[in-house]
């Protein structure tokens, strides 16, 4: 079993190699907040933050072929991977996003009500604490992003619906208490971990995690946020 | 706080090139608006970006990402200040993205509002950085660390040594050698976001 010393300097060794390191869940934000300090700290090494005249010329060309595409072919069809739906939502809303930090009731003489200063910090209603059930989850959708919440006991966590690897929709399994992904039938356990042996047996090797929402309540209505 | 960001931002939210870009019609960027845009901007947002990935392979992949968005959301009549702003938008929304795949699910305790709202982007600038300045942080962040963290990082970092090397150097086995280099990212992170405090 690796420690996070153990992770962290696996994630070095793929930084310095200028090799793609491999996501995974830290076991904390400060876990999370070391590998974003390990990114920065490698503008120490001199001279390697210039982009390669390589990829900044294929880049290019590949832009100047897509403005100049066919009659009829929408820029809105231009696929970005990833958390491009995501990141289109949040872009959508950016105006909203950077907000205040200050308690609520701060905001009060500036919002008519607690859930418009939470709507204002980009957190979004998606649902009722009620329809939550005890060790199931709750589907939602707001503008921006489809996920789930989950009740196990006291506590609540939420979830991106999307799964990392093509983009598709996950399914919550009551029976299994997993997600599974309807495009490679990929699961993934209440905490969002991809489960290793139900996939890896066909070859594909891992998979990410599903990306973790911020959820909170206010009174009945649960809010939820990209962290 | 001040009010005022939060009402510009407001406005700028509803600006005629934002409208535009949810029409059909929106205005088709000419090679010339793309020839300008990329050239002036692709080696600062490249540098931007491979400040908070660390590598090449992502930066690389990011960068590419963030001008294929540029293409779909920018209107390239905007000022060259708008267009600054707007790519280093969508770099910093996509650096967040990035780091979210890595991030610890959340688990709030249901009769526990929390009491603030936590914006932790928000402190982020909105000009665009200069590697220089990026630096130099660093380097100060180096400075206020103890010997034995600073010499780590460097012989990783600045050398780019093995952890098998830096043990050997530092005369500590690689166990140690591990935890140290741990220390010392964490401490340098939190003197990078300002606290002065031993956490």
């Amino acid at each position: 079993m690796m420690d996070r010393y153990d992770r962290l300097d696996r994630h070095i060794d793929r930084l310095l190699a200028n090799r793609r390191p491999q996501p995974y869940v830290a076991e904390d934000d400060e876990e999370r907040a070391v590998l974003e300090m390990a990114a920065r700290l490698r503008l120490l090494q001199p001279g390697a933050e210039a982009p390669r005249r390589r990829f900044a010329a294929t880049m290019y060309a590949r832009l100047r072929r897509l403005i100049n595409g066919p009659k009829g072919t929408s820029r809105r069809r231009i696929v970005v991977g990833g958390l491009g739906g995501l990141a289109a939502g949040i872009i959508a809303g950016l105006g909203l996003a950077h907000t205040n930090r200050g308690p609520l009731a701060d905001l009060g003489d500036r919002f008519a009500s607690p859930a418009q200063a939470l709507k204002a910090a980009g957190w979004a209603p998606a649902g009722k604490l009620q329809d939550v059930p005890e060790g199931g989850a709750l589907a939602f959708r707001t503008s921006a992003f489809s996920g789930y919440i989950m009740r196990k006991g006291n506590q609540l966590s939420a979830l991106s619906a999307i799964c990392n690897h093509m983009g598709c929709h996950v399914d919550w399994q009551q029976e299994s208490s997993q997600f599974v992904c309807p495009c490679d039938g990929a699961r993934f356990d209440s905490s969002g971990q991809y489960q290793q042996d139900a996939y890896a047996n066909a070859g594909y090797g891992t998979l990410q995690p599903l990306t973790p929402l911020a959820v909170r309540k206010d009174g009945d209505v649960l809010y939820v946020k990209p962290i | 706080m001040d009010r005022e960001p939060l009402l510009r931002l407001h406005r700028a939210a509803d600006t005629e090139p934002q409208r535009r870009t949810r029409r059909q019609d929106h205005p088709v960027i000419t090679a010339a608006q793309l020839e300008r845009i990329y050239c002036s901007y692709v080696a600062p947002i490249y540098r931007f970006i491979y400040s908070r990935l660390g590598n090449r392979q992502e930066a690389e992949d990011l960068t590419s990402q963030v001008f294929m968005k540029s293409l779909q959301y920018l209107d390239p009549t905007a000022s060259p200040k708008e267009i600054e702003a707007y790519l280093y938008q969508i770099a910093r929304t996509d650096i967040a993205d990035h780091w979210r795949r890595y991030a610890a699910l959340r688990v709030v305790p249901l009769d526990e509002t929390p009491a603030a709202l936590d914006m932790e982007e928000a402190g982020e600038a909105t000009g665009p950085p200069a590697t220089e300045t990026l630096k130099a942080d660093l380097e100060r962040v180096l400075g206020l660390l103890p010997p034995n963290y600073r010499r780590v990082i460097e012989l990783r970092f600045y050398d780019g040594c093995s952890i098998k090397e830096t043990a050997r150097a530092m005369e500590v086995t690689i166990a140690n050698a591990k935890v140290l280099q741990y220390r010392a990212i964490q401490r340098a992170a939190a003197l990078a976001r300002g606290e002065r405090t031993i956490p």
